[in-house]
């Protein structure tokens, strides 16, 4: 790299980029957002017609824990609909589905995703207990876990150690289910 | 809670592998320290287990003779010496009679093991260059590492190379004794399926078609390991669904990951114990792989299912070595194979591992007894009277999509033909496809039982669609290949369908117009094609082979 006006030139086209990439972020956070609201606000949201003859699964598979392995962090992502970076500072959140299915849990969801989009407050890991919901978090690219009946709050040490989740709160009501006390 | 783990074993010592086989020992809440290595090793442990503790004492590996009985006089200081009771174990009577000669203590012999293996295929291990090596006659040396000796004993008779005698012991006791107490009851088969996060549900519907047959035929219980979020349609279908996340879902660095994964497969395959672990895929996963080797992961067989006609652009056969360490390769059969260019085709597994190599009918998950006559067909879906034309092109690249939908919406509606397009059940619902009253969606899974209610399909070509449209409809048929490089060769099966009078299709960068209009004129005329291949059941044939791998034992 020369020095003198072709240094300015150079930082002032990195400024410029970085400006572009920043509105063209907001832009498509905004379409998702839409998109996201669209589907939420639908008459009959996370819809799955499966012909046949239907079955009942025989219930959950749940995995012994590992807590006796040191394994690393894995990151928790943003979500489509976010129109910044969102800073490492924010806390990781796990979201219980609180059993919600079919609207109420789109109309809880929708509450929540709207402040989430205006004010990022923090990341969000959904814990769903059916899989209705799975196809549509994931399009919107947020970390979902099944967890089917198990009680959320016996969840928080795996959460921890695997996201860094701080808390587990309810979608519907935000009541906070559980609070990571340990260090 | 897990705990800590039961058992305390060098890194590289396989025998750990075969304790999760001793009904006695496994899950009884004891501690047992694999060698004197490892209880020398971790004799705080030991010392602070607060249950029983056994030490399994072997005899003279690849250590030096002193070394050998230094370390046994050690342990036997530090079990005089400690309050704790410990009982003392040796891998057969006489290397229990030979070891209580050596400590003054009484050594009890393991329980033998039930024999797993009958055959005539045979193996060698060696510890002569270091690591535990396979070693065969007619290719170089395999390493151990990558098996779990519980499962190698029921692919083979287990041979020790000369001058190891702990080795020895240890082949000798995987091969185990007929009429030994197997100890595992009339357990229904457990299957564990392993279905990757793919492009549309290709995976978990070539799986879901075979998991029924495991069900209905082999009275299985089969758990999915689902990294597609079509897990939903597999609950549906009453299998248990264990959701999982990719690196690239989380963003996550693909060491971190999987480094999860292992740990929490290991864990899975800890809890259930499986027979078989199937993994539809490209290639074996490396998480799968490793957490199959661990200890107390159990015996289970390995296969992978992996289609043929890849394109012929994927080079090399390095993302198929992997497949050596499956015990079988299935390829779900293709109509089209004779067009198949890609590196797959006539590919024999059996060259460096122990896989065999299979190929069975085609696979679909609708079978001929499933499919609906046209009234009950257009009753399940919904849809009214007329001449309806279903378009079905996945989310796949499929060059300018816009112009091929304007192109589509423009010759059905100079046929006088409705379109009705099928929605991926994991896709948004598309805004635009709603802008037009008279254009219809349907988002139905599977979509193949209710192919009689239309009157011609415009289809891309992936395997299960294919093979659907080209076994269980007889109306016109007009391909358009996806081109996604990770897909299959898309093309090539089209041009074949062509070739054989079963389909037309739309060929890259060709002329739509004409194609367009000619396949039309065959939908309003309600033209049949009677040609095409008679349906097999290939689902049945693939959970055959796999059912026999469970009962396999030479």
């Amino acid at each position: 790299m020369k020095v003198g006006g072709n240094t300015r030139d150079y930082d002032e086209t990195l400024r410029r980029l970085e400006q572009d990439n920043d509105d063209l972020r907001g832009k498509l956070a905004r379409h998702e957002f839409r998109q996201m609201q669209q589907e939420l606000t639908s008459e009959d949201p996370f819809r799955l017609d499966v012909l046949g003859p239907q079955a009942t699964a025989p219930g959950d598979v749940m995995l012994p824990d590992v807590d006796d392995v040191l394994l690393p962090r894995l990151p928790v992502p943003a979500g489509t609909i976010a129109r910044d970076l969102l800073s490492p500072d924010l806390p990781v959140i796990a979201v219980h589905d609180d059993g919600l299915s079919g609207r109420p849990l789109a109309a809880a969801l929708m509450g929540l995703l709207k402040t989430q989009y205006d004010k990022p407050f923090a990341r969000l890991v959904f814990l769903c207990s059916g899989f209705e919901a799975v196809p549509f978090l994931g399009r919107y690219g947020f970390a979902v876990e099944q967890v089917g009946r198990a009680d959320p709050a016996t969840l928080l040490p795996r959460l921890r150690r695997r996201y860094g989740v701080v808390q587990i709160r309810s979608v519907g009501s935000g009541d906070l289910i559980a609070r990571w006390q340990g260090g | 809670m897990s705990g800590p783990r039961p058992w305390l074993a060098h890194a590289t010592d396989p025998l750990p592998q075969l304790l999760s086989e001793h009904p006695s020992l496994d899950g009884a809440g004891g501690l047992i320290a694999a060698s004197q290595v490892a209880a020398l090793a971790d004799w705080q442990s030991i010392e602070r287990w607060p249950g029983e503790v056994s030490i399994v004492l072997r005899r003279i590996g690849q250590e030096e003779p002193a070394e050998w009985r230094d370390g046994l006089a050690i342990l036997l200081r530090l079990i005089s010496g400690s309050r704790k009771d410990v009982r003392l174990l040796a891998l057969n009577p006489a290397a229990a009679d030979f070891l209580a000669r050596e400590t003054g203590l009484p050594v009890a012999a393991l329980p033998d093991l039930p024999r797993r293996y009958a055959g005539a295929c045979r193996l060698t291990l060696s510890r002569a260059e270091g690591p535990l090596q396979i070693l065969r006659i007619e290719a170089g040396p395999l390493p151990a590492r990558q098996y779990n000796l519980a499962r190698l004993r029921r692919m083979a008779v287990i041979d020790a190379a000369p001058g190891d005698p702990d080795l020895s012991d240890l082949a000798a006791h995987a091969n185990g004794v007929a009429g030994a107490d197997a100890g595992d009851g009339a357990r229904a088969p457990v299957v564990v399926v392993v279905v990757p996060n793919g492009i549309g549900l290709g995976h978990v519907t070539r799986m879901l078609a075979v998991a029924r047959h495991l069900r209905q035929d082999r009275g299985a219980r089969v758990v999915f390991w689902s990294f597609s979020r079509a897990a939903g349609i597999i609950s549906r279908f009453g299998f248990e669904t264990v959701l999982r996340q990719t690196a690239q879902h989380l963003g996550a660095e693909t060491g971190d990951w999987l480094k999860w994964e292992t740990e929490e497969f290991a864990a899975l395959l800890r809890g259930l114990k499986p027979d078989l672990v199937v993994q539809d895929s490209s290639a074996l996963q490396r998480f799968v792989v490793d957490a199959l080797a661990r200890p107390g992961s159990g015996a289970a067989r390995l296969a992978l299912i992996r289609r043929g006609m890849w394109q012929a652009s994927v080079l090399g056969t390095e993302a198929l070595a992997s497949e050596e360490l499956a015990d079988l390769v299935l390829e779900p059969g293709d109509l089209a194979s004779e067009a198949d260019r890609g590196v797959t085709r006539g590919r024999s597994a059996n060259r460096t591992g122990f896989a065999r190599m299979a190929v069975s009918a085609p696979v679909t998950l609708t079978g001929r007894d499933e499919v609906l006559d046209r009234r009950s067909a257009r009753r399940a879906l919904g849809l009214g009277r007329g001449r309806l034309c279903l378009v079905s092109l996945g989310g796949e690249a499929i060059g300018d999509w816009n112009l091929l939908a304007r192109n589509l919406v423009a010759a059905a509606d100079r046929a006088r033909i409705g379109l009705v397009w099928a929605r991926s059940p994991l896709a948004a619902p598309d805004p635009m496809l709603g802008l037009r009253p008279d254009i219809v969606t349907r988002s139905v899974y599977p979509l193949a039982p209710c192919l009689a209610a239309f009157d011609g399909v415009v289809s891309s070509v992936g395997y299960n669609s294919f093979h659907e449209l080209m076994q269980l409809y007889d109306g016109p048929v007009l391909f358009v290949p996806g081109r996604h490089s990770r897909l299959d060769d898309q093309a090539a099966r089209a041009q074949f369908a062509a070739s054989r009078g079963w389909a037309t299709h739309l060929a890259e960068g060709g002329a739509q117009h004409d194609v367009l209009s000619a396949f039309m004129a065959d939908v309003r005329a309600a033209r049949r094609v009677p040609a095409r291949p008679e349906w097999r059941n290939g689902a049945s044939e693939v959970a055959g082979a796999l059912g026999d791998l469970l009962g396999a034992g030479g």
